[in-house]
């Protein structure tokens, strides 16, 4: 067979083999970044000394002064502990959105934890691509703002729970 | 050709006598190929070396096998296990085989496997990028919900203190000479009834006191409606008179509300229950 031909017949079975590939790998890793976490049911409440009601109105203005990165979004508090978000991101031309949900929980320490349960841009999935540095900024943020506000220096965080507007924190005396 | 023992008249080309197997005199001598690695002697026609499988095929265009020289065998080397490493160019020994022509067609296959090979690897980041980009596409075009931000001069937190957690800490704010027990008992329309119970050397004597909650340009005011002391005994017990208790019990009890409330809080409005002071606050 011609040399030329040959390497012309080689280059072609390249890129159809390449695209071929590419759009099975991409497909593949659709499916493997995509993933939701999930929270158990919330825990009774137990005895608590003080119950504080933190709006959902507060939580948005908490939000999106937090950080530079977000120029909108909303927070909408749900029934269980629970909250849906939608935020408009600033990277660089793109204004891309992003939605997902979070969950509240105490923590066991005293304080409150915020869970990323899914979160999507577009179709995908992103929640496996958020590092554990930004979740733990999020859960300072939120104990600084929502949990450090309210309450004396002897109580702590017992449970969390919601309702459509509010996020309720109980707080009980350290023992 | 006549064989020079029997007399019988062979082919031009014949090696051997047909009839008698004389070696012919003037006849071509037997090409013999020898692999140019191993030195093992090839079988006419064979392309890999049956000792080492070194690939000794002729190109195309290269000389026939009737023009090579022999050669007597070279000594067998020992077979490296990496004989790749140190494969020579495929060579016919004896052979006029033009080496540069079978270099240059090997570099063009090479050439060719490894443009092949770069194309797949530019199609698949392309293609794979593509298919992300188009998962991420909807939420570039995506419109972010408006962020419910509330009433500007309206309350963030609203924070109820239960009656029971106030009781823990009442003592605290109580003369504790002689005390026995205490008790705040949670009214609606903002009023607090304390009931104290004072051991006296003989008699024991209680204290009630009614105060009201409000709220004056972000402070929390607690105003005594009344003193009940179990008469002046009480007070000359206690060393002060219904002022100055009505004045610490407000102080103690306002600055327990407003620890509640944290730093940098405004608070808006306070409101009572028959189990809690409720206190709405803006962060």
């Amino acid at each position: 067979m011609n040399t030329q031909l040959k390497s012309g017949l080689l280059l072609l079975g390249g890129v159809f083999l390449g695209l071929v590939a590419g759009v099975v790998g991409g497909w593949l890793l659709v499916r493997v970044l995509d993933k939701e976490s999930t929270v158990g049911p919330l825990p009774p409440l137990p005895a608590y000394d003080m119950e504080v009601i933190i709006e959902e109105t507060y939580i948005n203005r908490v939000m999106l002064e937090s950080s530079n990165a977000l120029t909108a979004g909303n927070v909408d508090m749900q029934p269980g502990g629970a909250a849906t978000f939608g935020v408009q991101l600033a990277a660089g031309p793109f204004k891309p959105v992003a939605r997902g949900a979070v969950a509240f929980r105490a923590d066991g320490a005293g304080g409150m934890a915020v869970q990323l349960l899914h979160v999507k841009m577009g179709r995908l999935s992103l929640l496996r691509l958020v590092p554990g540095s930004v979740m733990d900024e999020m859960n300072d943020i939120v104990n600084t703002e929502l949990v450090g506000r309210v309450g004396s220096k002897g109580l702590e965080v017992v449970a969390v729970a919601s309702d459509e507007t509010s996020l309720r924190l109980y707080l009980a005396q350290r023992e | 050709m006549q064989c020079p023992q029997c007399g019988f008249e062979n082919r031009e080309d014949a090696r051997f006598c047909k009839r008698c197997g004389h070696v012919l005199q003037g006849a071509s001598p037997p090409v013999i190929l020898t692999c140019p690695v191993c030195g093992a002697a090839l079988k006419p026609g064979a392309r890999f070396c049956a000792r080492c499988g070194h690939e000794c095929t002729p190109r195309p265009g290269s000389a026939s096998p009737q023009e090579h020289q022999p050669v007597q065998p070279a000594a067998p080397v020992p077979v490296s296990a990496d004989r790749d490493a140190i494969r020579p160019p495929v060579k016919l020994v004896g052979s006029g085989l033009s080496k540069p022509a079978n270099a240059k067609r090997a570099e063009r296959s090479i050439v060719g496997w490894w443009l092949a090979l770069v194309a797949l690897g530019l199609m698949f980041c392309l293609s794979c990028c593509g298919v992300l980009a188009l998962g991420l596409l909807p939420g570039l075009n995506d419109t972010p919900p408006a962020a419910i931000l509330g009433d500007p001069n309206g309350h963030d937190i609203t924070i109820l203190v239960r009656e029971a957690y106030l009781n823990e800490n009442l003592v605290a704010i109580l003369p504790e000479k002689g005390l026995k027990d205490a008790s705040l008992d949670v009214q609606p329309n903002n009023l607090l009834m304390t009931t104290a119970n004072f051991d006296l050397v003989f008699v024991s004597l209680e204290l009630k006191i009614m105060a009201r909650l409000s709220v004056v340009d972000g402070e929390i005011v607690v105003s005594i409606e009344d003193i009940v002391a179990g008469g002046s005994d009480l007070m000359q017990f206690l060393n002060m008179d219904e002022v100055t208790l009505g004045k610490n019990f407000t102080r103690a009890l306002r600055e327990q509300l407003e620890n509640e409330l944290g730093e940098g809080s405004r608070l808006l409005d306070i409101t009572t229950d028959e189990e809690h002071i409720i206190l709405k606050a803006r962060l």
